[in-house]
């Protein structure tokens, strides 16, 4: 099924109901006078997800309130949403540990803590902290899964062969699969097949290209959970199927960010999810089966 | 609970009756029709009353009218605002029938059309009634010149407009759902052109238009906050005529005439954008697309004999936008069309000098597609999104007039809804064709009433009444009862105290996130999951006439409990075309949740219905809260069209027999609205990857539930007409101006992220509220001719 192609439909919906011919005809656009904006102050900003023998990483920097003069340094220029750099982050393991410090990486802009310096386990909770001098205290946390689910069955299909003028040029794939979940808890999985395509010129140019779908099992608990995804217009080199089993977190953040309306004015808004005391961002976590 | 119900109702039907026919003796009827002079149109809302007296009715919806009197001389008079009252003299000595013509081309100012006793505001037992004499709908000036119903409804008070231009509207804090829509009978489900900008009733066809905002009736059920009845024209049956207009963005023409003279006649009302025609020379050749919208109206009428008529109509409307291009390799084709299409049946007949009845089987249909179809290369590619509604419906009212103090109605209606939310169909090479069709979900509604309009010694009238509601879906039954009361204590002869009480069910749903009547907007059944919704309502108020001066004035306050409002849960998505094949796993009752409604509130109208200056002056004060378990923490939020203050002034002024100036001014304060507050960056988490190519999208961060308030909303607009007149024809030229100070209302506010320098060299990042205001001073012109 040609996925981009459906969401060409949605577009030219939205297209039309957006009077984008109308707007620009007649549309006036200015500034809101300040009497009347609302009235915020800037939040931290913390987004990490935590996975057993993965490198944690975690994003810290400010939000950006309406008619907030946020004065940025030189190296940030151009950035509308830097790191904050001087924050205090600190990981623990609520059942067992103390809080580890989490220091700040200044090469990716990522606090981060490599595997060797902090261990994360399967069913374990953690609790992430983030301090900072101006912006207050930002906490979080996470339970990791206990299990990955059963890969039953996957099977990659051509769906169709495009030719030009009788010469192969690309084709549809078709991905289908069966997973059991795991009866007895609440379960959330993502499924994610990513492909690559690389070429030489001058220097080695790769890109990299994904498609998703969201499970959960609710009202199937324990039972077999069929995902089918589709890529549309295939010519990549090669491709990757991974599983994720999520936590409830991980799984709310990436269902409203997938409905997260792009600002279309004429739709009632849907935050983003959020698990962030006094701040705003996800901490979740996974368990990753590869294929 | 219900058994005793009937019992009190039943007495009380009892006790009234049986107090009225004691004094039944030595009395007689007099019944029939009254037509307009010309067209022998039947004309509905006709004061018919004994002169001297207070003994009196009004003609009926199909322009039927009976009254009974006792033996003697009589003068009876004939009287309709704009129209020579007639009076006859009649010695009573048995029942008998006289039908009436009225003459609307003699014009009187101020003429004693309020009379003794009159379908005036204060005599009727009725409130929360708006009634728009057609020829002020066609006289206010309109957006791009075309004239809408639906935007004069927006004017009245109680009435609120959603968006700025659209046609939706709210009534007394309801949603757009919750407004029963009928034209002559028939329900239309979507009631807009143009995503909302133009209604489809363009007033050519229209002979009536009432909106009851509450003290509703039993005889009107099935939506919580109003209903607005329009009624088509039936035709000329004296001469063949006509009405031909030429605007900025549609032509339209109406033609009616006699089939046989004075037996049956028909109407045929059209009209057509032609935005498309005029921009194909200047697209490019491998582009092709556009957008239009027409309606046609049709109705035919026979009158079989002086006992029996049957009426058809329809109406059929469409809008479409359509495009494609070709290009390397590629061609595509794609849009998108909804059409209402609605057919109506109705026999009237006078069964005796006192009993009316009229059956109708009724027909409405609604349904939106949007399909794409592609090229590539050596493939082909289909795919098709469909939802709609259609009901089939039967209707059989009766009106028994035994006395001059009683008018009983009763009866019952069915409806049979077939929803089909969702339906996919996608066609290609390799999977030949693959359908998500969500089955057909059918419903039926039923009603049974009545309700009785009782005049109380001359001190009052009464209209008191009950409604059975009953709904059927999945083998589920849910029956209702709906107590109906409303009624006028008269203070003076022309100043009435008024009060209503009435209960409302609501068995379908209209499943929208946006309010503004897009076409994709879902009808659904009320199920177990997403209940029927109800409501109660009381109102009081004061209704007081000023014969001299043709006006009336009405001051009401409301207050209205709603449960089971529908709204979409946060990060619910409502049209899942971007995952065709999961539309089979799609619950939309997973995508709702239900809550509590509130609203109250003062509305103030001053109307002028005739003369060299008529118009109207309304003001409402209202308060509209929702608050459900999953929204906003559950907290009690302000609705988006909750709006403090609402102000309209309508002038219409006749300068002389050949120019008619109007003016409208409307106020409003500015909708509540959830807003970014904040811009916060979200990365999709890509496992595996380096983290330098995820990719993020800046969101936002929200505060409390429509907590922020748009900038309050007014415009004037501005209109002149020319008329001239002829033996055959009339001409009209008109000149109108939208928004005549050039106010730059809010449509949407978005946040837009820039930097800025200061002189020191510092950088500041900042993120601005944008406002975007949609139409500023807009001129038109348009010309039609009467013939």
């Amino acid at each position: 099924m040609k996925k981009f192609e459906i969401k060409r439909i949605k577009s030219l919906a939205v297209m039309f109901a957006g009077f984008t011919t109308i707007f620009y005809t007649y549309s006036c656009i200015e500034d809101v006078p300040d009497d009347i904006l609302p009235k915020a102050e800037p939040k931290l900003v913390v987004e990490s997800f935590i996975s057993p023998n993965d490198t944690i990483r975690v994003r810290v920097c400010q939000s950006l309130p309406i008619n907030y003069n946020y004065y940025l340094t030189s190296d940030d220029h151009y950035n509308e949403f830097p790191p904050l750099r001087d924050a205090s982050v600190s990981i623990r393991n609520t059942h067992t540990g103390n809080p580890i410090s989490i220091p700040y990486d200044s090469l990716s802009g990522f606090y981060v803590l490599y595997p060797s310096q902090f261990s994360v386990e399967k069913g374990q909770e953690y609790e992430l902290k983030v301090n900072h001098t101006e912006l207050g205290e930002a906490l979080a946390r996470t339970r990791v899964p206990s299990s990955t689910p059963d890969l039953l069955s996957v099977k990659i299909d051509t769906a169709e062969v495009h030719t030009y003028e009788g010469v192969e040029t690309d084709y549809d794939l078709v991905i289908s699969g069966i997973i059991k979940d795991t009866g007895g808890e609440k379960n959330f999985y993502r499924i994610i097949f990513t492909f690559y395509y690389c070429y030489e010129y001058d220097y080695v140019y790769c890109y990299t290209d994904m498609v998703e779908k969201l499970i959960s099992d609710t009202g199937s608990d324990g039972q077999e959970l069929p995902f089918t995804l589709y890529i549309y217009g295939y010519s990549w080199q090669y491709y990757k199927v991974k599983i994720l089993s999520t936590d409830i977190n991980y799984y709310h953040f990436h269902r409203t960010l997938e409905n997260w309306s792009e600002g279309n004015p004429f739709v009632e808004p849907t935050p983003v999810y959020s698990n962030i005391e006094g701040g705003l961002g996800i901490f979740g976590s996974y368990l990753e089966v590869a294929f | 609970m219900l058994r005793n119900y009937f019992k009190l109702t039943l007495f009380l039907f009892i006790l009234f009756l049986g107090a009225s026919f004691g004094t039944l003796a030595q009395k007689y009827t007099i019944s029939g029709f009254v037509y307009e002079k010309g067209s022998r149109e039947t004309m509905l809302a006709v004061n018919v009353y004994a002169a001297g007296t207070t003994i009196g009715t009004v003609t009926n919806s199909y322009g039927f009218y009976s009254l009974t009197l006792p033996k003697g001389e009589w003068e009876i008079v004939f009287s309709f605002v704009g129209y020579q009252p007639r009076s006859f003299n009649i010695n009573l000595e048995k029942s008998i029938g006289l039908n009436v013509e009225l003459d609307p081309t003699i014009e009187l100012e101020g003429v004693e059309v309020y009379g003794e006793l009159s379908k005036s505001s204060s005599r009727s037992a009725h409130m929360s009634v708006v009634e728009i004499p057609v020829q002020q709908i066609k006289t206010i000036p309109a957006l791009l010149g075309e004239k809408d119903a639906l935007k004069v409804i927006q004017l009245m008070p109680g009435v609120q407009k959603g968006s700025e231009g659209t046609s939706g509207f709210y009534v007394r804090g309801g949603g757009p759902d919750q407004n029963l829509i009928i034209l002559d009978d028939a329900p239309v489900y979507n009631a807009f052109h143009l995503f909302g900008f133009f209604s489809l009733f363009n007033g050519d066809a229209i002979k009536s238009m009432e909106l009851t905002k509450g003290g509703f009736p039993a005889r009107y059920g099935g939506r919580l906050s109003s209903v607005l009845d329009i009624t088509m024209k039936d035709g000329n049956k004296e001469q063949f005529s006509g009405e031909a207009g030429i605007g900025i963005i549609s032509s339209r023409l109406v033609l009616e005439g006699p089939i046989q003279k004075e037996k049956s006649s028909f109407l045929i009302s059209a009209r057509r954008t032609y935005v498309d025609v005029l921009m194909r020379p200047f697209m490019p050749k491998d582009v092709k697309g556009g957008y239009f919208f027409y309606d046609l109206n049709a109705k035919m009428n026979w009158e079989i004999n002086s006992k029996n008529r049957i009426y058809l109509s329809g109406y059929f409307g469409m809008d479409k936008f359509y495009g494609g291009e070709e290009y390397y390799r590629h061609s595509t084709e794609a849009g998108l069309f909804w059409d209402n299409a609605t057919s109506t049946i109705r026999w009237n007949s006078v069964i005796s000098a006192k009993l009316f009845s009229n059956l109708s089987l009724i027909f409405s249909n609604y349904r939106l597609k949007i399909y794409a179809m592609e090229r590539y290369q050596d493939s082909n590619y289909e795919l098709s999104y469909s939802s709609g509604i259609r009901d089939y419906g039967l209707k059989y009212d009766f009106s028994w007039m035994p006395l001059p103090s009683h008018t009983v109605r009763y009866g019952l209606s069915s409806v049979w809804h077939g929803f089909t939310p969702s339906a996919v169909v996608l066609k290609n090479n390799y999977m030949n064709e693959f359908k998500s069709e969500i089955n057909t979900i059918n419903t039926v509604e039923s009603g049974l009433y009545v309700e009785d309009e009782i005049k109380i010694f001359d001190r009052g009238i009464v209209n008191i009444g009950s409604r059975l509601s009953h709904h059927y879906h999945k083998k589920n039954q849910q029956l209702n009862v709906e107590p109906r009361i409303s009624g006028s204590y008269f203070i003076t002869k022309d100043m009435s105290a008024k009060a209503s009480y009435v209960q409302m069910n609501q068995h379908i749903h209209l499943l929208t996130n946006t309010g503004i009547g897009l076409p994709t907007d879902l009808w659904v059944p009320a199920s177990d999951l997403a209940p029927s919704q109800s409501s109660w309502q009381g109102a009081i108020g004061l209704a007081k006439d000023v014969p001299k001066y043709s006006t009336t004035v009405s001051l009401e306050g409301y207050y209205k409990e709603s449960k089971n409002v529908l709204s979409y849960r946060e990060g619910a998505s409502f049209l899942m075309i971007d995952d065709p094949e999961g539309a089979n796993e799609i619950n939309w009752e997973d995508n709702v949740t239900s809550g509590l409604g509130w609203s109250y509130g003062v509305e103030l109208l001053i109307h002028r219905k005739s003369g060299k200056l008529s118009g109207w002056i309304g003001y409402t004060l209202s308060w509209t809260q929702l608050q459900f378990d999953e929204l906003n923490q559950g907290r009690k939020f302000y609705a988006r069209y909750d709006r403090r203050h609402d102000v309209s002034v309508v002038g219409i002024y006749e300068l002389n027999k050949g120019i008619t100036l109007s003016a409208t001014w409307v106020y409003g304060t500015g909708n509540a609205l959830s807003i970014p507050i904040a811009t916060y960056p979200a990365w999709q988490h890509v496992p595996g990857e380096s983290l330098f190519n995820s990719w993020y999208r800046t969101v936002g961060e929200y505060g409390e539930k429509n907590s922020f308030r748009m900038a309050p909303y007014h415009r004037l607009d501005f209109g002149i007409q020319f008329h001239k007149k002829a033996d055959k024809y009339e001409r009209i030229w008109e000149f109108s101006a939208y928004n005549v100070y050039n106010r730059h209302n809010p449509f949407f506010y978005f946040p837009e992220y820039y930097e800025e320098w200061t002189t020191e060299g510092e950088v500041i990042s900042k993120n601005k509220l944008k406002q975007v205001s949609l139409f500023p001073f807009i001129p038109s012109a348009s010309w039609s001719i009467k013939f």
